[in-house]
């Protein structure tokens, strides 16, 4: 996927990325890389102010975490982090089935 | 310095704001991470992607945040000043909404009423009675 298309649904994909459980930034965008087949092409380095943005909207909290003895600071979603992810995961299957629907007519 | 270095002190010269230091950490923990991940160190700083990009996030982000604090500070300004405004109207007009006199409110009012003046002992709780054969002095 290209950066401009991916860059409007980089939010959707770090909340979707902690639905499972608090993970921190290198983890997370892991975390998209393999689950996406490495189909998507975004500069790594902008998840990381995208994820403070996430945080100021009270979509996401953090804290300092130890990981295999390194610190690391892991984000988890917060209640309106869940449900804006599920808000934002109904809108985007409204808009691909409409988009699949005009592309098999 | 290599590559990584770069970027990293690319982002620590430039990223402003609130939470910037911990964004510089951040980054440099993922470069550190990628590495002990088996990343070679060119891999990782092409993904990563030029350090303006990350930048240009990272301003977008503080620049929102600069207006929210804005409009809210905007918001409590005008409620005080909305406020102070009404009490000084209301302090200058020294006029106070008149009390209905008891009784005459609901029962179940939740309105401050104004006793009824005293007007004299009231028969049969404090004033004596005469009773028959009883002579004026």
């Amino acid at each position: 996927m290209a950066r401009e298309q991916f860059s409007g649904h980089l939010d959707m994909l770090l909340l979707a990325a902690l639905r499972g459980g608090p993970l921190h930034g290198y983890a997370i965008i892991d975390h998209i890389r393999s689950t996406s087949a490495r189909r998507f092409d975004y500069a790594e380095g902008t998840v990381y102010p995208a994820l403070h943005r996430l945080e100021d909207e009270g979509l996401l909290r953090s804290r300092w975490t130890d990981v295999d003895g390194r610190r690391r600071r892991a984000y988890d979603l917060t209640a309106r982090g869940r449900k804006a992810l599920e808000g934002r995961r109904k809108d985007w299957e409204l808009y691909a089935a409409g988009v699949q629907a005009v592309l098999n007519r | 310095m290599n590559d990584a270095e770069s970027y990293l002190a690319a982002i620590a010269a430039n990223a402003r704001g609130p939470g910037a230091r911990r964004l510089a950490v951040e980054l440099h923990d993922h470069v550190e991470d990628a590495l002990a991940d088996g990343v070679a160190p060119a891999d990782v700083i092409e993904r990563l992607g030029p350090p303006e990009e990350a930048l240009a996030a990272w301003q977008s982000r503080v620049r929102r945040r600069r207006m929210d604090s804005r409009r809210r500070a905007a918001f409590v300004a005008f409620a005080v000043a909305t406020a102070s405004a009404l009490g000084v109207v209301q302090h200058a007009s020294g006029h106070r909404p008149p009390h209905p006199a008891c009784g005459a409110a609901p029962r179940d009012s939740t309105v401050t009423c104004k006793p009824r003046s005293f007007e004299g002992p009231a028969l049969g709780r404090t004033a004596h009675v005469k009773t028959r054969g009883e002579v004026d002095d």
